[in-house]
C-alpha cells in the first residue's frame, strides 16, 4: 500500500476533490510537479491546465482547471481554484463555441485596437477553453 | 341580503391572497436552505484564501502591492446589491437608503463633483438608481435567479481594471447580510484598496516549529496574484449573504402577509355571521308580523 497524504481540491462553489491521495500533478506557474507524501512546505501560483491524481485505491483521475494557488504543508495539500471540472464531466460544445467567442474577440481588438476588448482576459478565456478541450481529450 | 354577499366575495379574496403569500413564502424557505447551502460550500475556499493571505503579508510589507494603495479621494465606485425582485419588506429599501445617505452625506463633496460612480446589482437597485439620475455606470440586473461564481468574476474584474488605472481611487460594497431568518443586517464595506490584512496564526509543524514555505515565484507576486482571487471571493460572499438575506427577508415579510390575511378572514367571517344574523331576523320578523296581520 503506498503512502498517502490529505489532498482538497477548494472552488468557491464547494469542495470539488477531497480525500488520501497518493500522488497529485499540478500545473505550476513555474513548470507542471508532482507532490508526493511528505513534499516540502510550499506556497505557490498554478496555472491554467491540468491537474491528474491519483487516491489510495490506484484511481485516476483528470480535472481541467483554471489555475489558482496551491498550498502544501505537512502531508495537507490543498489546492485553490476558481473553475475546475472532471475530465469526463466538460461540456464539449460548450467549450468550442467559448474558444470561437475569445477568437473572435482577439481578433477584433487586433484590427481595431480601440475597441474596448480586454485582450488579456480574451487570452485567458482562450487559454481555458483549449484547456477543457484538450483535458477532453485525455480521457 | 346583498350586504352579506358581497363580505363573502370578499373573505373568498382574502383566503385565495392568504394562499399564495403561503405559497410565497414556502418557495421562500426552500430557496433559503439553498442560499444557506451555497455559503457554507464557499468557506472552505475562502478560509483557506485568507489564511494564504495570512501568511503571505506576515513574510512581507503589503504596502508594496498596487492593491493597498491609499490615495486622495477624487473618484468613488459604489457597488449596491439589492434583489432583483421585490415582496420582501424592507430588504431593498434598506440597502438603497443605506447607499443614498452613503452618497450624499460621506461622499457629499465628491459627489457635488459628479464624481460618485453606481455599479448596481440586482434589478431593484438599477431601477432605483436610474430613475433619479444616479451616475449609474455599470448594470447587473437579473443575476439571482442563476447565481453563479461568474457573475462575482465580471463585476469585480471592470472594478478592479479601473481602480488600478487609476480610474476610482476607492470602492465600497454595500449589501444585506443575512443574520437570522428573521434579521438582515447592512453592510458597508471598503472593497478598493484592500485594507491591510491581519497576519494568521503561524502555521506550525507538529512539535511546534514554524513552518518555512518556499514560494514560486515570489511571495510578491504571489500577493499580487492572490489579491484579485480574493477580491472575486469577497464579492461572492457579498452576493450569496444579500441572496440568502432577501429570501429569509421575503419568508418573514410571506408569513406576515398570511398571518395578517388570515385574521383578516376570520374577522370578515363573524362581521359575515352577523350580516346573515341580521337578514335572518328581519325575514322571520317580516313572516311574523305578517302572519299577525291576518290573524288579527
Amino acid at each position: 500500500m503506498a503512502k498517502t497524504f490529505q489532498l482538497d481540491i477548494r472552488t468557491p462553489e464547494g469542495v470539488a476533490w477531497q480525500g488520501e491521495t497518493e500522488i497529485v500533478t499540478l500545473p505550476g506557474k513555474q513548470g507542471t510537479f508532482q507532490v508526493l507524501i511528505n513534499h516540502a512546505p510550499l506556497l505557490t501560483e498554478l496555472e491554467i491546465g491540468e491537474i491528474r491524481l491519483k487516491d489510495d485505491q490506484g484511481n485516476e483521475q483528470i480535472f481541467a482547471s483554471s489555475g489558482g494557488f496551491a498550498e502544501v504543508r505537512l502531508n495537507e495539500v490543498a489546492v485553490l481554484t476558481e473553475t475546475i471540472e472532471r475530465a469526463e464531466d466538460i461540456d464539449t460544445a460548450r467549450a468550442k463555441s467559448a474558444r470561437e467567442r475569445a477568437e473572435e474577440r482577439i481578433k477584433k481588438s487586433r484590427t481595431n485596437p480601440d475597441l474596448p476588448i480586454n485582450r488579456t482576459r480574451a487570452e485567458a478565456a482562450l487559454a481555458r477553453a483549449e484547456n477543457r478541450l484538450k483535458v477532453m481529450a485525455r480521457l | 341580503m346583498g350586504q352579506y354577499r358581497k363580505i363573502r366575495t370578499r373573505i373568498r379574496g382574502v383566503q385565495n391572497t392568504a394562499k399564495i403569500t403561503q405559497a410565497m413564502k414556502m418557495v421562500a424557505a426552500a430557496k433559503l436552505r439553498r442560499a444557506q447551502d451555497a455559503i457554507i460550500q464557499a468557506r472552505p475556499y475562502a478560509g483557506k484564501l485568507r489564511e494564504i493571505l495570512g501568511h503571505l503579508a506576515e513574510s512581507m510589507e503589503t504596502a508594496i502591492s498596487p492593491y493597498f494603495q491609499q490615495r486622495e479621494t477624487h473618484r468613488v465606485g459604489i457597488v449596491v446589491v439589492t434583489a432583483d425582485r421585490g415582496l420582501c419588506g424592507p430588504f431593498n429599501s434598506n440597502v438603497l437608503k443605506a447607499a443614498q445617505h452613503r452618497v450624499r452625506n460621506t461622499y457629499g463633496e465628491v459627489n457635488k463633483a459628479g464624481a460618485v460612480e453606481l455599479i448596481c446589482v440586482g434589478k431593484r437597485s438599477v431601477d432605483f438608481f436610474d430613475k433619479r439620475g444616479y451616475n449609474v455606470v455599470n448594470k447587473y440586473p437579473g443575476i439571482f435567479n442563476d447565481l453563479n461564481f461568474a457573475v462575482a468574476q465580471k463585476i469585480v474584474g471592470e472594478i478592479q481594471d479601473k481602480f488600478l488605472e487609476g480610474h476610482y481611487d476607492k470602492v465600497e460594497l454595500i449589501h444585506n447580510e443575512f443574520r437570522s431568518v428573521i434579521r438582515q443586517k447592512i453592510a458597508v464595506n471598503q472593497f478598493l484598496p484592500v485594507e491591510p490584512i491581519v497576519s494568521g496564526e503561524r502555521a506550525k509543524t507538529a512539535s511546534g516549529y514554524n513552518i518555512e514555505y518556499i514560494f514560486e515565484p515570489s511571495s510578491v507576486e504571489l500577493l499580487n496574484a492572490l489579491i484579485p482571487k480574493h477580491l472575486n471571493t469577497q464579492m461572492w460572499n457579498g452576493l450569496l449573504e444579500s441572496n440568502a438575506a432577501e429570501h429569509g427577508a421575503r419568508m418573514t415579510a410571506m408569513d406576515n402577509a398570511t398571518r395578517n390575511a388570515k385574521d383578516l378572514a376570520r374577522d370578515l367571517k363573524l362581521e359575515y355571521n352577523k350580516a346573515r344574523q341580521a337578514a335572518i331576523t328581519t325575514e322571520i320578523l317580516e313572516i311574523v308580523s305578517g302572519a299577525n296581520a291576518l290573524e288579527g
